[in-house]
């Protein structure tokens, strides 16, 4: 037993030997490519948390549909939901002959790690989704030169947006529930509700912070209603694991007349077009997809040696408002849905090419509206 | 002779390289008592579990009430009328009494898949009270009875449907004394019925008093079949080592040696509900016994003297040094030793290797700093197995593919790895053949001129008269009688104190 | 014949694929860097490994890894106030202390340890999940430490120490006794309790020294470190052949054998490049092929 697993260990030593004094010879095929060849099938690395959800699901749908129309080949991982994960998968796939990686980074750290990596090794790399939130990482990406993309959504902003619908339906008095003040994104939620309630002349009543417990959000949004009877709507920061469901089915049970009260939350959720038609829901925010197609997108086009400008694109993205029930409708039915590719081949081919620079792509991410996706869908 | 209901011919049995049956023929009558004697690892059980179903034979044929018999299961020999008790447990926890008694047979209870569990229940009762079992409850969990009321719920249920074969493998072993006389009892009720019944035992005495006919196997192979006068102990001992013994069995001598040294001593010993008040002294080179049935609280003292339970009054000191004992730990590291009693479970390392076995009392010895060094190790380990005589193809074989005797003489190797200086040991010969048991015999008679003490605990009132220097007698958890040595000391003399 | 199969499976399983991926990647496995990129990533399981290893082997399975790996980064993170020298100190301090508190709540609560790991788990994860959303915790010159050498060092010096302490001192061989029988390991005068609360210990070294190679390649502390830790070093030691009930079968190599065969074998199909989908089920098929040959089934033969 000992001798067996002396031997093979040997031999995978002696291997290992040969290998490396064959390897001091590499043939980086990033460097002999830089002029641009479109027959040249290029290799990019998808790190990717996971295909099985809506948005997950829906990108990994649109990126191969994009790599094949493209004449490009992806390398995926998925499942990687720490820096440490996302960084082996990425060393990886550098091993494998990637000359590109996408990732949507679960830490701000990542940027810096598989940054790093990829610079070290000539592969171009780029992100979305995220904000980088230290400084000095910042810093650190921007001089990058491979850096291709850093895309951020805009939750500010869409904060805003969301109080002016409610604004413009004339209610003064909400009621707002808050999300954890140190929390980067929870932060520019946050303060957007606030400085649009200030912009539009409405008074916050009431708040408590809750972003993920549907049982805190039932009794909150019972107490609102008991402390504050003059309550005209709700803001919330966050919808997702049934928080959204928790506001509605608890004004449903309060006997209140449907539709006196008025709710702008984030994030879709189920149920979310029968509250719109009952009077409940005002404004509903979501759809993220398109990030993530711009940034894979934009390394294509760097790959394929298309663009050769350094540094990063840094561009943001404005998730869509949704008002009404018609428009709920086609959000549902089009956006994150696997079987659906909302951006035309001609669309993905012209984001692929030398002329795109910043304000290309950002013309792109500004054009994410629900008016968009009516067209895409025929409506 | 009787009418032969079983005939087995030519058996042999192998695991992988080990022959443990070589070409045994025998038969079984109606109405007759078969002893099967034979050492440790001589192939008794292996030829009975091929009887009752438990594996079959690697060749062989068996002709049963004259048909052709090859049992698939335990199950299917039990329903041929052939029930098999075994010294190990074979009943399953977690089920009730009832549920165990009727294991395998429930369909005759009900219809269709459902059990009557009413009709099941009732039946379980009327066979335990028929038995003896009366303070028994078939409806409550088999775990909730001891080894000794599972043991009869077992054989009781054995006898429910009237067997024509009944195997009784060790089952008295470890038995209290009226589990004994009552599976006596059961024996002379079945001769008379006309079942045929083989008896595995090493209790020689209780072969004599019980066999009509005795077979001897050694190794695997038949040596002789006795009659009539021919079983004696003496005989059945020498027909199974195949050898005469050397001088006596026991000790040689009648006089109580041993040095005025106190080496331990007990005081005021208390474990509530299991012994009281236990005060004695142990010295230097002598063979402190203790005798009693099996409940009355003597295996609890041993074990507290070691340490390993924490007596609720009282306390053991060791003279050298003065020192209290509490832990198992504390005792070994003062060269004391514990053979339990129940040597699989509690003191064989069983799917580990011999050599392992022998030193783990002693790797403080064997270690240099905090390094062990296998070398050390393995010549430990093969000095003491050779002066035990442990009959093995090297150290490194698993001890689990030993017999009962060599097992036991690998336990002795550990503590004699460990330069031991008092030996506690708990029914050291319980389940092991004669050539073993003079093997220990003459070992402790060493230790007693080495000046190592022995403070010891047997069911067996030969084995105490014949080895120890005292006898201390316990009943129901107190002392009630101490005996010294002497040539007139007789069986009667200590049962009266322990019944 | 059937035992010898047995053991060498894990190692053949670990040679098959190498030759396997050495031959069907077009060179790109047998690359310096790509050995490196398999080293590295496996040197964190390893570590841990090797400590675990100690607790099998006495027959207790620990599930706190993840959640103790976090717990004792989030702690030494807030103790340490960022310097990294003092971190891996305390990473390791309260990685110990984290065996600590399973081995009291197994002896003293006499339930089994993976309760008191599974508590740890949960635990570990929510506080580290709560404090890392109030700071961010990175401390950017442990990034020095996440290089090859580094990490070849740490793993090949904990797996040495830890070959030592398992095959040649009494803390190895009193693991191994205590698994196979505790009852007759106390009557043999070896204090079981203290033992196993040993074994924990030195679970929680390595899960220290783990915590701070995860930190290196992280360079942050964030609710997400040590995810899924315990699963990842379970399933390798579990391709390595690790005897599940513990007791005189176990061999350490199965650490390096098991956590090898594991980030081979994920290298090799990110290398061919397999459609994802795909991907966990060949995990799991190649997993069941290997621990259903290697696993021991053996039952005491009754032979008298």
């Amino acid at each position: 037993m000992k001798k067996l697993l002396a031997i093979v260990l040997a031999a995978v030593m002696l291997l290992a030997v040969a290998a490396c004094s064959g390897s001091n010879t590499p043939a980086p095929s990033g460097e002999a490519t830089q002029a641009p060849d479109a027959n040249v099938r290029h290799k990019i690395g998808m790190i990717w948390y996971g295909n099985t959800d809506p948005m997950g699901g829906t990108f990994y749908a649109w990126a191969n549909h994009a790599a094949e129309l493209l004449n490009v080949e992806l390398v995926w991982h998925l499942g990687d939901f720490t820096t440490e994960a996302e960084l082996s998968a990425c060393e990886q796939m550098i091993s494998a002959g990637c000359e590109g990686v996408y990732f949507i980074p679960m830490d701000t750290a990542a940027n810096l790690q598989l940054g790093n990596a990829c610079r070290d090794a000539g592969v171009y790399w780029a992100m979305s989704n995220r904000d980088i939130l230290d400084e000095s990482i910042k810093t650190a990406c921007y001089s990058n030169p491979y850096m291709v993309t850093h895309i951020w959504d805009d939750s500010y902003d869409l904060a805003k947006n969301m109080v002016k619908v409610l604004a413009d339906q004339g209610i003064t008095k909400v009621c707002m529930i808050s999300g954890d003040p140190k929390d980067a994104m929870m932060v520019d939620r946050n303060k957007g509700f606030q400085d649009g309630c200030a912009e539009y002349g409405i008074e916050i009543l009431g708040s408590f912070q809750s972003e993920t417990d549907a049982k805190v959000i039932t009794d909150g949004v019972s107490n609102f209603l008991t402390l504050y009877p003059d309550v005209q709507g709700i803001l919330s920061v966050s919808g997702t694991a049934g928080c959204a469901e928790a506001i509605i089915s608890t004004l449903e049970g309060s006997g209140r007349e449907a539709g006196s009260i008025k709710v702008a939350t984030f994030d879709t959720f189920d149920g979310n077009k029968d509250a719109f038609e009952k009077g409940w829901l005002a404004a509903n925010a979501g759809g993220y997809t398109s990030e993530c197609l711009v940034a894979f997108l934009a390394l294509v086009n760097r790959v394929q040696g298309n663009i050769t400008t350094d540094g990063p694109f840094k561009l943001h993205l404005t998730p869509i408002i949704i008002t009404n029930a018609e428009e709920m409708d086609i959000f549902s039915q089009y956006v994150d849905n696997p079987e659906v590719q909302l951006y035309s081949d001609e669309e993905i081919k012209g984001m692929v090419q030398s002329t795109c620079d910043e304000a290309y792509y950002q013309g792109v991410l500004d054009n994410w509206t629900i008016d968009f996706i009516k067209k895409a869908a025929g409506k | 002779m009787a009418e032969t209901i079983l005939r087995a011919e030519h058996m042999f049995k192998e695991f992988g390289a080990t022959k443990a049956v070589t070409d045994v023929t025998f038969e079984l009558h109606r109405g007759t008592v078969l002893g099967l004697v034979g050492e440790n690892g001589s192939g008794k059980s292996t030829l009975s579990s091929m009887i009752a179903g438990v594996y079959p034979p690697t060749k062989g044929s068996m002709t049963y009430k004259g048909k052709e018999y090859k049992p698939g299961s335990v199950l299917e020999a039990r329903k041929a009328g052939i029930q098999y008790l075994t010294q190990e447990q074979g009943t399953i926890d977690g089920m009730t009494v009832a549920e165990n008694m009727f294991l395998g047979e429930e369909d005759s209870f009900g219809r269709g898949g459902m059990v009557n569990m009413g009709r099941l229940v009732a039946r379980a009762r009327e066979i335990l009270n028929e038995n003896g079992l009366k303070h028994v409850d078939p409806t409550r969990n088999i775990d909730d009875y001891s080894f000794e009321d599972r043991k009869m719920i077992e054989t009781a249920r054995s006898l429910s449907k009237q067997p024509d074969i009944l195997i009784i493998d060790e089952t008295t072993t470890a038995l209290s004394k009226k589990g004994v006389e009552r599976i006596y009892e059961i024996i002379a009720e079945q001769k008379e019925k006309g079942t045929a019944v083989l008896i595995i035992s090493h209790d020689l005495s209780e072969v004599q008093h019980l066999c009509d006919e005795v077979m001897i196997l050694r190794d695997g192979v038949f040596i002789d079949l006795l009659k009539g006068d021919d079983i004696n102990p003496d005989n059945m001992r020498r027909k199974m080592i195949g050898r005469e013994f050397e001088g006596s069995y026991y000790r040689g001598d009648f006089e109580c040696t041993y040095e005025d040294e106190v080496v331990l001593s007990a005081e005021g010993l208390t474990l509530d509900g299991v012994f009281y008040d236990i005060s004695f002294e142990l010295h230097r080179g002598e063979i402190l016994g203790f005798g009693g049935l099996s409940d009355c609280g003597m295996h609890e003292v041993l074990k507290t003297v070691f340490g390993a339970i924490k007596p609720t009054r009282g306390s053991v000191t060791l003279k050298e040094g003065n020192v209290r004992l509490h832990s198992t730990s504390a005792s070994v590291r003062r060269k004391i030793a514990y053979i339990p009693k129940d040597r699989d479970k509690e003191s064989l390392f069983q799917p580990t290797s011999i050599k392992d076995n022998i030193v783990a009392a002693s790797l403080d010895k064997i270690k240099k700093g905090i390094f062990i060094s296998p070398r050390i190790e393995r010549r430990t380990a093969n000095e003491q197995a050779g002066i035990m005589e442990v009959k093995m193809q090297n150290v490194n074989q698993m001890a689990k593919d030993l017999s009962g005797g060599n097992k036991q003489k690998v336990v002795i190797a550990k503590w004699l790895a460990n330069d031991s200086r008092i030996f506690i040991m708990d029914c050291p010969t319980r389940g092991i053949d004669v050539g073993v048991k003079a093997k220990i015999y003459r070992l402790m008679e060493d230790f007693k001129r080495r000046g190592i003490s022995v403070l010891m605990v047997s069911e067996e009132m030969m084995e105490l008269i014949g080895m120890a220097d005292r006898i201390i007698t316990m009943k129901d958890g107190r002392r009630t009688g101490e005996f010294i040595r002497s040539d007139s000391l007789s069986e009667a003399d200590i049962i009266e104190k322990i019944i | 014949m059937r035992d010898k199969i047995r053991k060498i499976i894990p190692i053949a399983g670990l040679a098959g694929l190498i030759i396997l991926f050495s031959l069907t990647t077009g060179g790109k496995f047998f690359t310096l860097q790509n050995a490196k990129n398999i080293v590295m990533q496996a040197s964190i399981a390893l570590v841990a490994a090797v400590g675990t290893v100690f607790v099998m082997a006495h027959n207790n399975l620990d599930f706190s890894l993840g959640g103790a790996c976090a717990l004792s980064s989030v702690l030494a993170y807030l103790c340490s106030g960022g310097n990294l020298w003092l971190f891996i100190l305390l990473a390791i301090v309260f990685g110990v202390l984290c065996g600590l508190f399973t081995s009291v709540i197994h002896i003293y609560g006499r339930v089994p340890a993976f309760m008191g790991g599974l508590c740890l788990m949960f635990a570990g994860r929510g506080v580290a999940q709560t404090a890392t959303a109030s700071q961010y915790m990175m401390i950017a010159e442990s990034g020095q430490l996440n290089n090859f050498w580094v990490f070849l060092a740490v793993a090949v010096t904990v797996f040495g120490i830890g070959y030592f302490l398992f095959n040649y001192t009494k803390i190895g061989k009193y693991q191994k006794l205590i698994g196979t029988n505790p009852k007759a390991t106390e009557l043999s005068g070896i204090s079981v309790n203290k033992y196993k609360t040993i074994a924990f210990v030195i679970s929680g070294v390595t899960l220290g020294i783990a915590a701070t190679l995860t930190l290196s390649r992280s360079l942050a502390v964030t609710g997400n470190t040590g995810l899924n830790l315990e699963t990842d070093v379970l399933l390798a030691l579990s391709l390595g052949g690790i005897s599940m009930a513990g007791g005189s079968a176990t061999r350490i190599r199965s650490a390096v054998i098991g956590v090898l065969t594991y980030y081979i074998l994920n290298n090799g199909m990110l290398l061919w490049g397999m459609n994802p989908d795909y991907v966990d089920i060949v995990k799991a098929v190649f997993f069941l092929a290997t621990v259903s040959i290697s696993i021991d089934r053996s039952e005491y033969e009754l032979i008298a």
